[in-house]
């Protein structure tokens, strides 16, 4: 019996010992893919952004904000936090790292919703997370809005086991998320892709989300926001008007959003009848920009977060009075 | 709890550590253990049905022990009678009431079936330790074994969890006496059965869990594929059946012999076989030897008139099919190989090829090959009837495949390489009880680097843990 213990422990000791230089070479190779989702979770971890709008939301907000068309209209530093595949719950996770690394606290949140954003956080493209979930914290916030398991978390190399084509990419040397023509910049990505409607026209209705949990968690992030005295202003981007008129109860949404935001008096700027919301020239799909889309609505947002005066410090209203829906 | 999921991986070290150093200073409390590890191990799934395996064991115990006690009169037959009615209801009713209750509607009730059928779940592995269970009180009733007494000792015989949800099917004459004697560790066995388990993964997680791609793309959209795409899918579902139940039970066997308990062998090669009756002697062996033993025999076997010999060919077939579930779809199955197994037994061919294949060969001659081909693609052409999930659908896969053209390829280099990799090793090990049996390798380095090699394929090809097809029966 001792003879075969040791040797099977032996064989599991060279197997752990494996499996964790395996877990640390992987780890390596996905954080160096700078012009990726990866690029934004190292930006966060080095606690270099010193951001004065900060924008967050979802995989709309990740290729429909442009930091770079921001920054040169208004002379500011933003930093975009969208996150491709996530709903609110998600994203709030994203900012208190964000914000527990240290990185700068911004003077501005610009917070991108729309249907789904009220959804539960089980959402897709998971990776984004994996290389980090060594982080006890992020861990533990984590895995309440996701279905890791403990196994992903403390045995090594197991959380990449569940992305074998992102690590057959890394093993060759590429992976779609590290595209240079993304043209990744401060956590935008610039997405140069034709319209695709095939999608949508197999959809009859579409049904905004209004989860709960998700609800008091955009509730529990405009108080924080407002114990700390940054101002959150609501982006609702472009949506194809075709798909914004499958919307079930578009009223219902946007009661929802009023009901949320009211008590915190949060301004909700709204471009769904938008010109840009009625091309598909703009549009990717029903619910992302393209690059010119993302360009022309950048351009846009940054003129009218100036001519609303929405950006502290800057122009005669440093303290907007709060409007509660600009239509634009 | 599944053998390919982690909570297993937790699960048999701890009781593997219990049993050899917590509770081996006592037999029965070493079976009491087992029971429980196997009970813990059942309930994981779903504890309500824990009852009934524990009263279908009760059951078959008590039965044993009355049967013996009211020998010879007509009293112990009532009992052996009554147990069997038994244990043979709970399987019909939890198995295949609505297939009858749904047939009897389409015939008499204009096909309102909702009126009469039961929403009833059906217990993970209840054809395999009822049938379990049966064998020993029909074995008790021939007197081919002694009643136990000891009820825990029965209990740990109808429920060790190695082989309580999937097989092999294990008789009392073997199974039963090992939980009466004391076990020791023996190291080469242990050793083995590691490596058993470690071939039975690889052959579950890598190669069935790939091939379950491929095929059930191609299954659920057959209509819209070519002939070709049809043939390939077919084929990859012949291999995946049998890495899924075989890898099941070489690391049931495995398992097994990390306890000190000797299985019986349930596979052998049977895709290296020359004909049908070959292929049914290496096919799932536990329970075609258990129709063998306890239906065919007792029909009079192959040693009556033609006419029923033919007859207990088919009770036998269709008995198996309908075994592996209520659609009619497995009694085609079971009928199709009937009849391709029919004039073997007529001509007095069926036990013609006892030997392994090629034996003492590298490779097999001309003639082996092409008998080997043929056998594959009789039985493959039986698996679409077993997958189809109607007749109508099967005959209607058959009659697309004449449309030939260029075929789906995505996942289909993985899953052929990983094949071509599992029969080249089997070919070359066909003599020795599984894939992994390296006693005669000496280099320890060289062993652990095959080891290591196959842990890492399945790191990269496992797509978490699926369930193993042979649970639904």
């Amino acid at each position: 019996m001792k003879k075969f213990l040791l040797q099977t422990l032996i064989f599991f000791s060279i197997l752990f010992l494996l499996a964790w230089s395996a877990d640390i070479w992987i780890t390596r190779q996905f954080k160096k893919l700078e012009a990726s989702p990866f690029g934004n979770w190292n930006d966060i971890y080095s606690s270099s952004i010193q951001s004065d709008v900060l924008i967050i939301g979802s995989s709309r907000a990740y290729v429909q904000f442009n930091p770079r068309i921001l920054d040169s209209v208004l002379h500011i530093n933003s930093y975009n936090l969208g996150m491709n595949g996530r709903a609110v719950e998600s994203q709030v996770i994203k900012y208190h790292t964000f914000r527990r690394k240290h990185n700068a606290k911004p003077k501005l949140i610009l917070f991108e919703i729309y249907m789904g954003t009220l959804d539960t956080s089980n959402g897709y493209d998971r990776i984004q997370f994996v290389p980090y979930i060594k982080d006890p914290v992020l861990w533990n916030d984590i895995r309440k809005v996701d279905d890791f398991s403990w196994a992903d978390c403390f045995i090594p190399c197991w959380r990449y086991s569940h992305y074998k084509k992102d690590l057959m990419d890394i093993i060759k040397g590429e992976s779609y998320y590290c595209n240079p023509s993304n043209n990744l910049y401060k956590g935008f990505c610039d997405f140069d892709k034709p319209w695709d409607g095939s999608k949508l026209a197999k959809i009859d209705t579409l049904y905004y989300s209004r989860i709960p949990s998700a609800i008091q968690e955009l509730d529990q992030f405009m108080q924080e926001c407002k114990q700390e005295n940054i101002p959150v202003v609501f982006v609702m981007a472009p949506y194809y008007i075709g798909a914004t008129k499958k919307i079930e109860d578009l009223d219902g949404m946007y009661k929802l959003f009023y009901s949320i935001t009211e008590p915190y008096q949060i301004p909700i700027m709204d471009y769904t009848y938008d010109p840009i919301s009625c091309d598909t020239a703009y549009f990717y799909n029903n619910s992302h920009l393209n690059r010119k889309g993302a360009t022309l609505f950048s351009l846009k947002l940054a003129h009218d977060l100036d001519s609303l005066h929405l950006i502290p410090g800057k122009g005669n209203n440093a303290s907007p009075k709060y409007v509660r829906r600009y239509d634009l | 709890m599944l053998f390919n999921s982690l909570e297993f991986a937790i699960f048999l070290p701890v009781v593997f550590l219990l049993y050899w150093f917590v509770f081996n200073r006592n037999v029965k409390w070493q079976n009491l253990f087992v029971v429980a590890a196997s009970y813990l191990f059942y309930g994981w799934w779903d504890w309500r049905f824990l009852f009934l395996i524990a009263f279908t064991s009760f059951c078959s115990w008590g039965s044993g022990l009355l049967i013996d006690r009211y020998r010879p009169y007509r009293t112990a037959k009532i009992i052996h009678i009554l147990n069997i009615v038994l244990n043979l209801g709970i399987l019909a009713l939890f198995k295949y009431y609505n297939f009858f209750a749904d047939s009897f509607a389409r015939l008499f009730l204009h096909g309102d079936s909702n009126r009469v059928l039961l929403h009833l779940i059906l217990p993970v592995g209840i054809s395999f330790y009822t049938f379990q269970a049966l064998s020993y009180s029909i074995d008790v009733y021939r007197k081919k074994l002694e009643p136990t007494r000891d009820i825990i000792q029965f209990f740990a015989f109808v429920s060790f969890f190695p082989q309580l949800v999937a097989g092999p099917i294990e008789r009392a004459t073997n199974l039963l006496p090992q939980f009466g004697k004391p076990r020791t560790f023996d190291y080469s066995q242990g050793v083995d059965g590691m490596r058993q388990i470690l071939w039975g993964l690889f052959k579950k997680i890598a190669v069935a869990d790939t091939c379950a791609v491929y095929v059930d793309h191609v299954f659920g959209n057959y209509e819209t594929q070519n002939g070709t795409t049809l043939i390939i899918a077919a084929i990859l579902f012949a291999i995946q059946i049998y890495g899924d139940f075989s890898g099941y039970s070489d690391i049931a066997i495995g398992t097994a012999k990390l306890f000190g308990i000797r299985l019986m062998r349930n596979f052998r090669n049977p895709y290296f076989s020359r004909d049908i009756a070959e292929f049914w002697r290496r096919w799932h062996i536990s329970l075609t030897t258990w129709f063998r033993d306890y239906v065919y025999i007792p029909l009079g076997g192959s040693r009556v008139v033609k006419g029923k010999i033919i007859r207990n060919t088919f009770i036998i077939f269709l008995l198996s099919g309908f075994w592996h579930g209520a659609n009619w779809t497995f009694i085609a199955w079971g009928a199709y190989h009937a009849i391709l197994f029919l004039p073997l037994i007529l001509t007095g061919k069926n036990r013609k090829y006892l030997n392994e294949v090629a034996e003492g060969k590298i490779l097999p001659s001309l003639k082996e090959t092409c008998q080997m081909i043929l056998t594959f693609a009789l039985v493959t052409i039986g698996w679409i009837l077993f997958r189809a999930d109607s007749i109508s659908q099967a005959g209607h896969y058959i009659m697309l495949i004449p449309h030939l053209g260029v075929p789906y390829t995505e996942g289909l280099l993985t899953a052929a390489m990983l094949t071509a990799g599992m029969f080249v090793v089997e070919w070359l090990q066909r003599a020795r009880q599984h894939g992994l049996g390296l006693e005669s390798l000496n280099s320890h380095v060289l062993k652990f680097c095959i080891y290591y090699i196959i842990v890492i394929i399945l790191f990269l090809v496992q797509k978490g843990a699926e369930s193993f097809i042979y649970f639904q029966f």
